[in-house]
């Protein structure tokens, strides 16, 4: 892994949330009300329910993902796609010979596809289900609709799981990155609300849905930079944390959290002199994209901060396990 | 031997052939197809039937060797990453260093959802099946994980990604131990849409045969515990393998097919030998991701032909004629039998191939006998739906012989 990545650019598709600043802000502000939605799941026995989440959120497709053939193309892969083609990138990265890597991260993508495979093998007859769906009812629709549509030749990864594969996502890229197999790397995340993810949702954290990206490249000169990633247990973690806060030379100027467990943000940001941020409290459930979002959202505070800034981003898991980032401007 | 070089020091698998290396090496040597008639499913009205299953013999056997779970795969790979640690001497807790997890799956809990699966409206039970952590859960609860636990989906390069991505980080210094794998358990699921797709065969999975009609699902779970050579050695062990290099890319071409060209898959063998500082020559087996469907075997014998030009066709087999295709575990078990081809010298044949494909004359495909003699590198392929391709190169674990 190199020593640092430095960001070019962003792009969003979040509910409500429409650049860095929004997101900044949304970070602050008292959590958002969420929207209370139907979802529905037809030829299955599961019941109608409605609940408050964060979206719907529209895709928005920008010119440059083009907008031919996508008909098929799931939701949460248009998302995906969307948030890519809004990140700005080097000019080589549309040369034939660019090893741009797309590297995604999401616990839902393919979800909607895969039952709906599931009901239409159940209500039809043997060889009848649809066709465009088995093959999007994997992890890696998102990252492959980047990489085709874009046309990003370098590694294509998707990682899946909870909060920490949104900065294990980054960690891969930095990876991709030092070892020369990526000259440069789209990282992203996303997520979608359907009935079907809402049978593992978490009842007491609003389910979101949107996407986010990142462009990354070789450190170079002033800018946003991400450093020195860890990913460990939670024992591990909080030591970094504590020890980190115990220097002003290493102390970072706050600390955003992708956590499902609130009681855990409290007693982190408990006696720390700098502000904790909770990324399901100000932005819900997004499952792997939260840890992502937790760079994302300390990149944002870093943009937004008028002096040279550094920022933990810290996701963890129920299982213990734990991933961090330092973000920093120069 | 370089001390800081990524040694492979122990394996473990669960396959159709049933559970350990052992039996997925001799299933290998004495050229047993393990497809045929699916049981665990009602496949009547289906115009195929067959795919490759763990065997429900080995199934009933977990329940000894590991923690309940809804999940097979999770079962399969919690066994696999036992018989893997012991294999390498490694007690599964109270270790010294970092151990992290990198594991390649496809579907991972999905097929939990399969089981609902009748006659009307689908039941929906289980909760796992939304949750892909649930993948690691078995795992979680035999091994102490204090390093990256990363659960790579990227299509069936995800087996080999996971040795990639752990390779690295071992080399890095990240971890002491990488456990690295790939699981997927047999899904109605794929079986159900790669029907709708006309992709399956009836009767034999054909790699690079003229008559290849499909391919057929297979699933299992292998695991490559990860050390620096080294600390291997420390403990008085020699390294199984070496992993040589890796390489990634992709095809960013069509989400099912392949690059005509197979540009991706290119790339990445010529990664590979470069990074490894080998010539083409000096591959002695090139274990194929052929799947034996009409697609892709012309495809990759021809991107294999170009890539590894020298004064010799490449020698090239694909397992899957005997395994089925177990998507997230291929790779990872492939790479296993790669491991025991370079312990065993002899490079696995194909078995189920009668007439060779014209347009795969530019390699040299290996007769269903197999060939013993010297394997001193294995380059293994691995690519699917969505265009990720990964390529990994192992050599042998004795010094002289790298």
């Amino acid at each position: 892994m190199p020593a640092s990545v430095a960001v070019r650019g962003a792009g969003l598709r979040l509910s409500e949330v429409e650049d860095l600043a929004a997101l900044a802000r949304r970070l602050s502000d008292a959590p958002a009300p969420a929207a209370v939605r139907r979802f529905a799941a037809p030829d299955t026995v599961l019941a109608p329910v409605e609940r408050g989440v964060y979206g719907p959120v529209e895709p928005r497709l920008p010119a440059r993902a083009g907008s031919r053939g996508l008909r098929s193309v799931p939701h949460e892969s248009l998302l995906a796609l969307a948030s890519a083609a809004d990140t700005p990138t080097r000019p080589e990265a549309r040369t034939p010979d660019d090893t741009t890597a797309v590297v995604w991260a999401s616990s839902t993508a393919g979800l909607p596809e895969y039952a709906t495979v599931c009901a239409e093998a159940s209500t039809l007859d043997p060889g009848f289900v649809a066709p465009a769906l088995g093959p999007a009812s994997a992890y890696n629709g998102p990252a492959a609709t980047v990489s085709i549509r874009l046309g990003l030749a370098g590694p294509n990864l998707t990682l899946t799981g909870g909060a920490t594969a949104g900065i294990s996502a980054i960690a891969e890229a930095m990876r991709l990155i030092a070892t020369g197999d990526a000259s440069a790397a789209l990282v992203g995340a996303s997520a979608t609300v359907t009935r079907w993810s809402l049978t593992a949702a978490h009842d007491h954290l609003t389910p979101a849905e949107g996407a986010a990206c990142l462009a990354l490249e070789p450190s170079a000169g002033p800018g946003i930079q991400l450093r020195e990633c860890q990913r460990t247990d939670l024992v591990h973690a909080t030591a970094r944390v504590i020890q980190a806060a115990a220097r002003p030379e290493t102390r970072p100027d706050g600390l955003v959290i992708s956590t499902l467990d609130a009681g855990l943000v409290d007693a982190l940001a408990s006696g720390q002199p700098f502000p904790v941020w909770h990324v399901e409290r100000s932005l819900g459930d997004l499952g792997a994209a939260g840890g992502f979002l937790a760079v994302v959202g300390a990149a944002a505070l870093c943009a937004a901060a008028t002096s040279p800034t550094k920022i933990l981003a810290l996701a963890v898991e129920p299982c213990g396990s734990t991933a961090s980032l330092e973000v920093s401007s120069s | 031997m370089d001390r800081d070089s990524v040694a492979v020091s122990g394996v473990g698998a669960v396959s159709p052939a049933g559970l350990g290396v052992h039996a997925l090496w001799r299933a290998i040597e004495d050229r047993r197809v393990l497809t045929g008639p699916v049981t665990r499913y009602d496949l009547s009205g289906y115009p195929t039937q067959q795919a490759a299953e763990v065997p429900p013999g080995a199934v009933a056997a977990l329940d000894s060797l590991v923690p309940p779970h809804e999940s097979l795969a999770a079962r399969y790979l919690a066994a696999a990453t036992l018989e893997a640690l012991g294999d390498a001497g490694l007690p599964a807790h109270r270790r010294r260093g970092r151990l992290g997890l990198f594991v390649g799956t496809v579907m991972g809990t999905r097929p939990l959802l399969d089981r609902a699966i009748g006659r009307g409206p689908l039941g929906v039970a289980e909760r796992a099946w939304a949750r892909p952590d649930e993948l690691l859960a078995a795992v979680r609860k035999v091994v102490t994980v204090d390093g990256p636990a990363v659960l790579l989906a990227p299509g069936c390069s995800a087996g080999n990604e996971a040795i990639a991505a752990g390779a690295a980080a071992v080399a890095s210094g990240e971890v002491d131990v990488a456990v690295c794998g790939g699981a997927d358990e047999l899904s109605l699921e794929v079986f159900a849409f790669f029907t709708s797709m006309r992709a399956l065969a009836a009767d034999a999975i054909r790699p690079f045969d003229a008559g290849r009609r499909g391919t057929m699902p297979g699933e299992g779970a292998a695991v490559l515990v990860l050390e620096r050579a080294g600390r291997v050695t420390a403990r008085g062990r020699a390294p199984l393998a070496h992993v040589l290099a890796t390489a990634s890319a992709a095809d960013a071409h069509n989400l099912t097919q392949p690059h005509p060209d197979g540009a991706g898959l290119i790339a990445t063998i010529q990664t590979c030998l470069d990074r490894a500082g080998v010539e083409p020559d000096d591959v002695d087996w090139v274990c194929a991701h052929g799947t034996g469907t009409p697609a892709n075997d012309a495809v990759e014998a021809r991107a294999v032909a170009k890539a590894l030009g020298g004064r010799r066709r490449p020698v090239l087999s694909s397992v899957k004629g005997q395994l089925g295709h177990a998507e997230g575990g291929a790779a990872a078990l492939e790479a296993v039998i790669g491991v025991r081809a370079l312990a065993h010298d002899l490079v696995p044949g194909n078995v189920t191939l009668v007439d060779p494909d014209p347009e795969c004359a530019g390699v040299d495909l290996v007769e269903p006998a197999g060939r013993r003699g010297p394997v001193r590198r294995v380059l293994s392929q691995a690519y699917g739906f969505g265009g990720a391709v990964c390529t990994v190169l192992l050599g042998k674990g004795t010094p002289d012989a790298r």
